[in-house]
């Protein structure tokens, strides 16, 4: 074996796919000779970098919930996520939601889409023309999609409902809740008792908005769902208009105690505004 | 009609869901965008669930799955006519500073500036294998990030198992003068 036929063979070595027999005749050539010994460990070095560096992707959390609606969609036919968005959406996601502790990556890499978009749009993908098209316009509905949209939270909420990852702490308990928060966010998000006003707590879970990091507060009431989406100060959550409507969806936003806060629900919008003032006045607060 | 259906959501989410990040990170390799990354990923699962039973068993998985996604990349690259920009000479503002010092190896893990640096070093070498031209930057990535055998790679992509070690080859030598052209010899040490 000659030096050139053996620099053939260096990467079958490395990647294990040389038989026995060519293993012990390189390995023989490789001890004898300094050169392509130097170009062995080249070899070997750029394969070791590459391996430490895990160039791997996650993929996102966004491209998930989209498969999920997408095959959803396949499999019921026509129903789309919209439809099936709100509370009660309880059929189980085919694709699950990556474990949050890959936050950095999610955070990078996760972008809220209009959450309507889901199925329906994804049958126009099927003919590339259209999806050409369709990418282009996304693109630039990204770039300009630094500011906050009431669609991002209703794709959060929807979001929450459909990949079964609604909360990362499940407990009716706000001494349960609240402590739960203390370390996974730079704020302590409020966590009142609201049942005497008849909204049950169901739990809490850290979510990303706009590539920021949420509380999400989460309460039940005559089986609606409703995310508190709770952001610090300077959280792109403060810039959003105190109520809105969207998609069959409704909102509320206000600010307390320098936190900003947005509620949103299929809930009728009154108890939107109920929450909020049983959120400004905790219940067990008021003199009765 | 329904349970055939949930049954293949169910081998859906046994065989295939687990290969996800596998199919994002050779579709984002391949388009070099993250939104045409999703599209192809999502495109390649629907056909996959609609397809899963041409499948015959869980080895098969990956090696199967990424020949879809890689269908969908070649599809969506003709339709856009996105010929293959062959741009090795991509810029070099991106470039990283090769590790000062030598100091012990667990220790460098846990650095905040190390993990910063390391950080960094992953976007600036995942940007040298996206400028390698297509047939070389997939042959690589099939390989040292979907670690998938010669034997794989050849039948993924209707090439002599020969034709595909070259390519590696050439792949990685490429991706060697690139990484010494930019970062230094002493960024490989």
């Amino acid at each position: 074996m000659n030096c050139e036929e053996l620099a053939r063979w260096i990467g079958p070595l490395l990647d294990g796919e040389l038989d026995a027999r060519n293993t012990t005749e390189v390995q023989t050539h490789l001890a004898a000779c300094p050169a392509c010994q130097r170009r062995y460990e080249a070899n070997k070095t750029l394969a070791s970098n590459i391996r430490r560096l895990d160039l791997a992707y996650a993929a996102p959390a966004s491209l998930r919930s989209r498969i999920n609606a997408a095959l959803e969609a396949e499999m019921s036919g026509s129903a789309g996520v919209g439809a099936r968005g709100g509370a009660g959406a309880g059929a189980a996601a085919v694709v699950s939601q990556p474990a949050r502790s890959d936050g950095e990556r999610v955070r990078v890499e996760e972008r809220t889409r209009r959450s309507r978009g889901g199925s329906r749009q994804w049958f126009m993908w099927a003919g590339w023309p259209v999806a050409v098209a369709a990418s282009a316009v996304l693109a630039t509905v990204l770039l300009q999609q630094r500011s906050i949209e009431a669609d991002d939270v209703v794709a959060a909420h929807v979001r929450s409902l459909l990949v079964n990852h609604l909360s990362d702490v499940v407990s009716t308990s706000h001494h349960t809740v609240k402590p739960w928060f203390a370390g996974k966010i730079d704020f302590s998000p409020p966590v009142p008792d609201l049942s005497p006003l008849g909204f049950e707590l169901v739990g809490g879970r850290l979510d990303y908005l706009q590539s920021q990091p949420v509380a999400a507060v989460i309460y039940r009431k005559h089986g609606h769902i409703i995310n508190v989406l709770i952001g610090q100060p300077g959280h792109e959550l403060g810039k959003l208009p105190s109520s809105g409507h969207t998609q069959g969806y409704s909102l509320r936003a206000w600010r307390q105690g320098g936190l900003d806060l947005v509620a949103v629900s299929d809930i009728d919008p009154h108890e939107l505004e109920n929450l909020e003032r049983g959120y400004e006045t905790p219940p067990s607060q008021t003199p009765d | 009609m329904r349970a055939e259906l949930e049954n293949r959501a169910q081998r859906f989410r046994d065989l295939i869901e687990p290969l996800l990040n596998d199919a994002y990170t050779l579709a984002r390799f391949l388009a070099r965008d993250p939104t045409v990354a999703e599209d192809i990923v999502q495109e390649a699962s629907l056909r996959a669930f609609r397809h899963l039973e041409s499948l015959r068993g869980a080895g098969e998985a990956r090696a199967w799955l990424l020949k879809i996604v890689r269908n969908c990349f070649y599809a969506w690259r003709e339709k856009t006519g996105q010929m293959n920009l062959q741009s090795l000479d991509a810029d070099s503002s991106e470039e990283t500073r090769p590790a000062t010092g030598e100091t012990d190896e667990a220790q460098r893990d846990l650095d905040p500036q190390r993990i910063l640096e390391r950080t960094m070093k992953r976007e600036a070498v995942r940007e040298m294998i996206e400028s390698l031209p297509v047939q070389f930057r997939e042959a690589l990535v099939l390989r040292e990030l979907n670690d998938l055998s010669y034997r794989e790679i050849a039948d993924l992509t209707n090439l002599p198992i020969g034709t595909v070690m070259s390519r590696l080859a050439r792949a990685r030598d490429m991706l060697r003068k690139i990484w010494i052209e930019r970062a230094g010899e002493g960024a490989l040490l």
